[in-house]
């Protein structure tokens, strides 16, 4: 009986808990009561605005309106302080000329390089009731500007309703014109030039590359790496179908491109381009030297010509193009040299950089100045609203993407989460409620970093090859390799347990046979 | 006065940039808010026998290359090499038809799986986007929330499962598991799958994501059959659903009103002599009023810039000129002897 | 004050990007008579190096690859079909029938493997072939057999750099073609690239394309170096193929010369028509000169086409005299074959026969490659049927190791004149694991070329460029010592014992057969004992059966 009973315990001790180790499905434990309690609607961030008035009142009466407009913002939490201006500052302020030098002035004593945090400062003599430069200073008149002064920060500056879309489910229109976040990004510039041979374009990409779209880039270092490249196309030939329509210009004519044609001419760049060499997501920029026999060409938009200093267009997600028309005295010449106007059409492959990486286009408000954009760097409060915008929507798509894989564990039994995958998991978690924290704490620059570790843990946990590694050893195999192997072996030990069991009990085993 | 002409300036400015769809759309179209659109085309078979799996294959990449997918967005896989492999009579050309009119192959194809690497787990690694590190950008399926998937595979299948080059098979389960996988992480809008193979309709039924379109050749329990011979070349060129397909599509433009029931309706039974399967319980929309390019055409939004900056001054990047500073030590280099010299001559 | 202006000039001069890219196109044309025709086109674009980020001519999503993955050198060809040396006599740039691809890395690199396997899959992107099945286990790292031909850092260890590596089973159509013409900067559209026609070129006995970076000296004492970007294709096209012996671009390309690529420093096209003394022939339009050009003591006869001249639709063509006539081709000074020993599925052997034809011996230097699953022990090495060998002066050896590593062997050789060397290796057969079997097992494997590297003294058949130059016409004249050239052998094909791919399953039933067949009885023994029974009434059937069954209670 000894030997029977060896016999299941060898099944027992060996036996079953090998079985169970070489089918079971390797996972680590992972934090679902973290993951499952994630609510990515309840983020926040908070940012500091700082009221500088000439008097308490004013100072309190401008306060309260704007915390009455915040305070149903459950996405932004605004810090407001109330301060007077010092006596000094105050005489300053008043005395300047203009804007920009009133803007020096509070720069000369208070610290305007923080980021996330906003001075409103009063000053009397603005020809406006708000005044709005690239600084992180907001000017306004007096009390009774406290309206258009709330709109402004609602608009402009915080735009709670970006953030919202951020951190909701669906992309809202920003979203789906942005890049999706990253950790960097290439900037190409691609001039495409059909006709060389009728044609000489004069023209430094690199340097207009390096130096304008380079300069703009570097101030926003603290969000995405940037990668510049430029290069030619030559050759490129694309039918725009445009017709031609008489005019009172110098050429007597333009060439009238439907909008609608447009995007052809994309699918025909990106053949070329070559983007997808790099490991990283491509912005494409492209300059497209329209020949002197289509020239001038026009986007016609609704069959009405589009008026724009220079003919462009975005593709969401994907880029930029400009259209650079060389002019009818340049095409005359006898060898036809045409040298583009690179201010013009820089400021516009900035324009659309701007709106590519997620800076908004800024509406019109009544009684409010935005002082234009004269150079290639971002405003300060658009980088910090951009850190606003991409530290929500990391965190949430994080939040978003742990949750989906938790779900799919669930559903799917043969994904393994190996200890690696497990560790980016945690990391991811931690990495979120750390930016939480920091973002509700409005260490905007902190919490931006710690939510791109937490985008990036939680894309490479999903995106993991291993996570695949069970892919050819699914259920049915499973039992077609075990069963047949172990039904012999258990049937007799099994039969045998019964036995067993009459031994345990002290039975006598044969009770028949005693008879 | 100055002010007010600049804030005339910025008025004027106030309306400037609009968002225009790239292609009209008519009314009685349920509008579909997907950006972009990719084609994942999959032909599982090899052995130059299976010449009209390639050309069914091909004369899909033909009709949504045509119809405005770019390359980049097309992810094209094809087990072996029948354009030029050496029993093709007519290098470097597939045709779908015996009056050899169209060479679907064309002079502008780029093939991104092909040979060996066609395999379930490069498949299935595609779709989830689960692939290897070191995967190019050209071989992965880039798609986010706002795309349409075009999904089509062509080879044998059976009841359950689709044969990868004879030696391994997708079940119905890991399939519809990797559609799973792409929807949690928000990796599609909307797929359309046509499968072209026995016992296609076995394939779908499995699915449980939602916003997927379904059609397959044959029912459970059906066989796909072949179209016509090449008696030049010598084997079936193309199977018959397929066939049909191209028929339709070759007449679809890029701006067409087409509906995609008219394409699951291209194919009937005295046509195909199979029945063509159609499952719409996961589609939202009416397939009735999905324009057929929502799938087989490319949409992109385009919107007009309507306002540069206008820079006053050049400005001069910082970064460069570090950069610029760093001297460059002269090294000497020179051409080395093309043949190992100095041992000749040692011995 | 002169100072000052020259300083600020030459800021000036930097701040601008001097344009220093330079695209030239050419075309080799040779007829290898009687019945073949060699096509060879090259695409050259130059460029500073430091323009890889602004590129101009260059191709910047090549020069992406080479300066993310910091390659010094590269050479990356397709092909398909087998050339045939001793028929046809040299290329230009020979190739191994597949994918081909060897790289130098930049000294900086501390991980060369990490690096080549990126590059390998980076390249499969952008050339859509399966350059990534490229992996530690076919690549080997020759030491003597390859150089680099760019102007490289001379204090440096330049094979620890080196990978090599090719893929025999690759195949080249038109999917690879498209990516490699768009790196030109012509495209398809205008120039010579516009002959690339993919149905004339793949309807060929030969056809190759290629893409070589190096790093030129772009002044004689070497201070500062250029990038070479070189893409070439090189076609043999068969008369049978294209119906006659006159040839013209119409019948070998489908179509004629638009002219030349508006990008282009030169476009030139050269015609050997040195065969013409013996198999008279004409070409029209006649070429704008004729250039003889004498190397190594042996005469080439060079039409020379300058493309820039003509604006017009060109079919250039050549009309034979007289049609059959026979011709004593003459063999080129070395010429080889390899091929493969043995019967059933246990052992074979690898024979790699080189010819010298020469008066004079030959340094060679062998290079074979065995991939693991066909191990070789340099044991089995004969050099002409014998262990030792005085021709060997180098050898060097690198065991394989299974699913990492190849076997490598190389050796140099010193080839007496008028002989045939025969080097023979033997292997034996392994059994891959159920899931390394390719789909297609049964259709058989590949074993790569081997590479033969030779110091040849005389220029007879010999085309390549000199090292220093880089178009065509630096062959004119350019008499040298030695004339060192790479050579591919033909391939070779192995059936490996190849299972049943059922098996599994059948070994699954048959062994859990087994092992219930042993378990039971083995559980009885264990468990039961048999006991006498006295010998008293007579049992039943049953109770007969019931009393094996039984066991004894102590």
């Amino acid at each position: 009986m000894w030997a029977s009973a060896s016999f299941v315990g060898v099944l027992i001790i060996i036996g079953l808990p090998l079985w169970w180790k070489t089918t079971e499905v390797y996972r680590v434990t992972l934090p679902y009561d973290k993951i499952s309690a994630f609510d990515t609607q309840s983020h926040a961030i908070t940012s500091e605005l700082i009221v500088l008035a000439n008097d308490a009142h004013t100072a309190a009466e401008v306060a309260g309106l704007i915390e009455k407009t915040f305070m149903d913002s459950d996405v932004l939490k605004l810090k407001i302080t109330k301060r007077l201006l010092s006596e000094q500052l105050h005489r300053t302020l008043d005395s300047v000329a203009d804007e920009q030098e009133a803007v020096e002035e509070v720069g000369a004593v208070l610290d305007l390089k923080e980021h996330n945090k906003l001075y409103v400062v009063q000053r009397g003599p603005l020809f406006k009731d708000v005044w709005v430069g690239g600084e992180r200073v907001v000017f306004f008149r007096d009390a009774k500007a406290a309206e258009t002064l709330a709109k402004v920060l609602k608009q402009w500056i915080y735009e709670p309703s970006v953030l919202e879309g951020a951190r909701s489910d669906t992309a809202d229109s920003t979203r789906r014109v942005r890049f999706p976040p990253g950790p960097g990004y290439h900037v190409v510039l691609s001039v495409v030039h059909p006709r060389p041979q009728d044609l000489k374009v004069e023209f430094q990409a690199g340097d207009a590359m390096e130096d304008y779209i380079g300069s703009s880039v570097d101030e926003l270092e603290v969000l995405h790496n940037f990668t510049l490249k430029s290069q030619w196309l030559y050759l490129l030939n694309f039918d725009f179908q445009a017709k031609e329509v008489k005019d009172g210009s110098e050429w007597g004519r333009h060439w009238a491109a439907r909008e609608e044609k447009l995007q052809q001419l994309l699918t025909r760049l990106e053949a070329r381009a070559a983007t997808h060499v790099s490991e990283r997501p491509a912005l494409n920029l492209a300059l497209y030297v329209v020949p002197c026999d289509r020239a001038p060409l026009a986007i016609y938009q609704h069959d009405k010509k589009v008026s724009a200093p220079v003919q462009a267009f975005i593709s969401p997600k994907w880029g930029g193009v400009v259209f650079g028309n060389p002019t009818a005295a340049d095409c005359r010449q006898e060898s036809p040299v045409w040298k583009p106007p690179v201010k013009l059409i820089m400021g516009t492959f900035i324009a659309q950089l701007r709106e590519l990486l997620g800076i908004t286009d800024k509406s019109n408000i009544e009684g409010a100045y935005l002082e234009p954009l004269r150079s290639v760097i971002p405003r300060r409060w658009e980088v910090d609203s951009l850190l606003r915008i991409r530290s929500l929507e990391q965190i949430t798509s994080a939040e978003r993407t742990l949750q989906s894989l938790a779900q799919l564990l669930g559903e799917i039994s043969n994904i393994v989460i190996n200890d690696e995958v497990g560790a980016s998991i945690n990391a991811a978690v931690e990495a979120i409620s750390q930016a939480g924290d920091l973002a509700i704490k409005g260490d905007l620059v902190e919490a931006y970093r710690k939510s791109q570790t937490a985008f990036l843990a939680a894309e490479t946990a999903f995106m993991e090859p291993s996570l695949l590694a069970l892919l050819y050893f699914p259920d049915d195999q499973k039992y077609a390799i075990y069963i047949p192997l172990f039904l012999p072996i258990m049937f007799p030990v099994v039969l045998s347990l019964k036995n067993l069991l009459m031994w345990l009990r002290g039975k006598p085993v044969h009770k028949e046979k005693m008879d | 006065m100055e002010s007010k002409i600049s804030y005339f300036i910025i008025l004027l400015c106030s309306l400037l940039i609009s968002i225009t769809e790239g292609i009209d759309i008519p009314e009685q179209f349920q509008k579909s808010n997907h950006t972009n659109n990719w084609a994942v085309l999959v032909d599982t078979s090899r052995f130059w026998f299976n010449y009209r799996h390639v050309a069914n294959v091909l004369s899909i990449y033909r009709s949504v290359k045509r119809l405005g997918i770019p390359d980049s967005q097309i992810i094209l896989m094809i087990s072996d090499d029948m354009a030029c492999n050496p029993r093709n009579p007519r290098p470097a050309t597939i045709f779908n038809n015996a009056h050899e009119l169209i060479s679907v192959y064309g002079d502008d194809v780029e093939v991104d799986y092909r040979g060996y690497e066609v395999s379930v787990e490069n498949f299935v690694r595609l779709l989830t986007g689960r692939v290897h590190p070191d995967t190019p950008r050209s071989k992965r399926l880039l798609t986010d929330e706002g795309s349409n998937i075009l999904i089509y595979l062509t080879g044998h299948g059976g009841d359950g499962f689709l044969k990868f080059q004879d030696s391994e098979e997708v079940t119905s389960q890991e399939l519809a598991d990797a559609l799973e996988q792409m929807w949690q992480k928000r990796r599609y809008n909307e797929i359309f799958f046509i499968i072209d193979t026995c016992q296609a309709s076995s394939m779908y039924e499995k699915f449980y994501s939602p916003n997927i379109l379904a059609t397959a050749s044959s029912l459970v329990g059906e066989d796909s059959l072949s179209h016509h011979v090449d008696s030049a070349i010598g084997v079936y060129i193309i199977d018959r659903y397929t066939y049909y397909v191209l028929e339709f599509l070759e007449n679809v433009q890029p701006n067409s009103k087409k509906t995609m029931s008219e394409f699951l309706a291209v194919c009937p039974k005295s046509a195909c002599l199979s029945t063509v399967g159609v499952r719409k319980d996961l589609f939202k929309r009416d397939p009735s009023k999905v324009p057929i390019t929502d799938f087989f055409g490319s949409v992109r939004p385009v919107i007009v810039t309507k306002k540069p900056i206008e820079i006053l001054e050049t400005p001069k990047r910082k970064k460069k000129i570090i950069a610029e500073n760093k001297t460059k030590a002269a090294e000497k280099r020179g051409y080395l002897p093309q043949f190992p010299v100095h041992l000749v001559k040692t011995s | 004050m002169r100072t000052v202006f020259v300083l600020c000039l030459s800021l000036l001069l930097k701040s601008h990007y001097v344009r220093a890219d330079d695209f030239k196109e050419e075309i080799f044309i040779k007829p290898l008579p009687p019945t073949h025709l060699y096509v060879y086109f090259q695409f050259i674009t130059t460029s500073e190096e430091s323009s890889f980020e602004h590129s101009h001519l260059a191709s910047r999503s090549l020069g992406e690859v080479i300066s993310r993955f910091q390659v010094d050198e590269l050479h990356l060809t397709l092909t398909e079909g087998q050339w045939k040396h001793s028929k046809w006599g040299y290329p230009i740039l020979d190739a191994a029938p597949g994918a081909e691809l060897y790289a130098w890395f930049s000294p900086s690199v501390e991980d060369v493997d990490t690096q080549w396997r990126k590059l390998s899959a980076t390249l499969s992107g952008l050339f859509c072939a399966s350059l990534n099945f490229i992996d530690s286990f076919n690549t080997v790292v020759p030491q003597m057999a390859i150089w680099p031909t760019g102007a490289i850092k001379t204090n440096q260890n330049i094979t620890s750099r080196l990978r090599y590596a090719t893929l025999p089973r690759e195949i080249v159509c038109t999917e690879n073609l498209t990516p490699w013409k768009k790196l030109l900067p012509c495209e398809s559209s205008h120039g010579f690239s516009s002959l690339l026609n993919s149905r004339m070129i793949h309807n060929t006995n030969y056809h190759s394309i290629g893409v070589h970076v190096r790093k030129m000296c772009k002044v004689d004492n070497c201070s500062d170096i250029n990038i070479e970007i070189k893409q070439t294709v090189a076609l043999v096209y068969d008369y049978k193929i294209i119906d006659s012996m006159d040839w013209s671009f119409r019948k070998l390309f489908g179509q004629g010369l638009p002219g030349a690529c508006p990008l282009s420093s030169s476009s030139k096209i050269y015609i050997d028509v040195s065969s013409n003394d013996t198999y008279s022939f004409k070409l029209s339009p006649s070429p704008n000169n004729v250039i003889l050009s004498q190397r190594g003591g042996s005469d080439t006869m060079l039409a020379v086409y300058d493309i820039k001249s003509y604006n017009h639709m060109m079919n250039i063509g050549v009309k034979y005299d007289t049609k059959d006539k026979l011709l004593v081709t003459i063999p080129p000074p070395l010429h080889f074959t390899r091929y493969v020993l043995g019967y059933g599925k246990e052992f074979g052997g690898i024979v790699t026969e080189i010819t010298n034809n020469y008066w004079a011996p030959i340094d060679v230097v062998l290079l074979e490659n065995a991939p693991w699953w066909l191990p070789i022990q340099l044991s089995s090495l004969r050099i002409n049927g014998k262990a030792e060998s005085k021709l060997v002066k180098s050898q060097y050896f690198s065991p394989g190791r299974s699913r990492q590593k190849p076997y490598h062997l190389e050796l140099l050789l010193q080839l007496p004149p008028k002989s045939t060397t025969t080097v023979t290796i033997d292997f034996e057969f392994v059994f891959l694991k159920w899931q390394e079997y390719p789909p297609d097992a049964n259709h058989g494997f590949y074993i790569g070329s081997a590479l033969i590297s030779a110091n040849l003294p005389t220029a007879r058949n010999y085309t390549s460029l000199p090292i220093t130059g880089s178009t065509i016409d630096s062959i004119i004249n350019a008499s040298k010592q030695w004339y060192p050239a790479v050579f591919r052998t033909n391939g070779a094909m192995v059936s490996l014992p190849t299972p049943d791919f059922s098996m599994p399953y059948n070994v699954i039933c048959l062994a859990c057969t087994v092992v219930a067949l042993a378990f039971g009885p083995l559980h009885n023994i264990c468990t039961k004992e048999l006991v006498l029974k006295p010998v008293g009434s007579a049992i039943s059937l049953r109770q007969k059966i019931m009393n094996l069954f039984k066991r004894k209670k102590d």
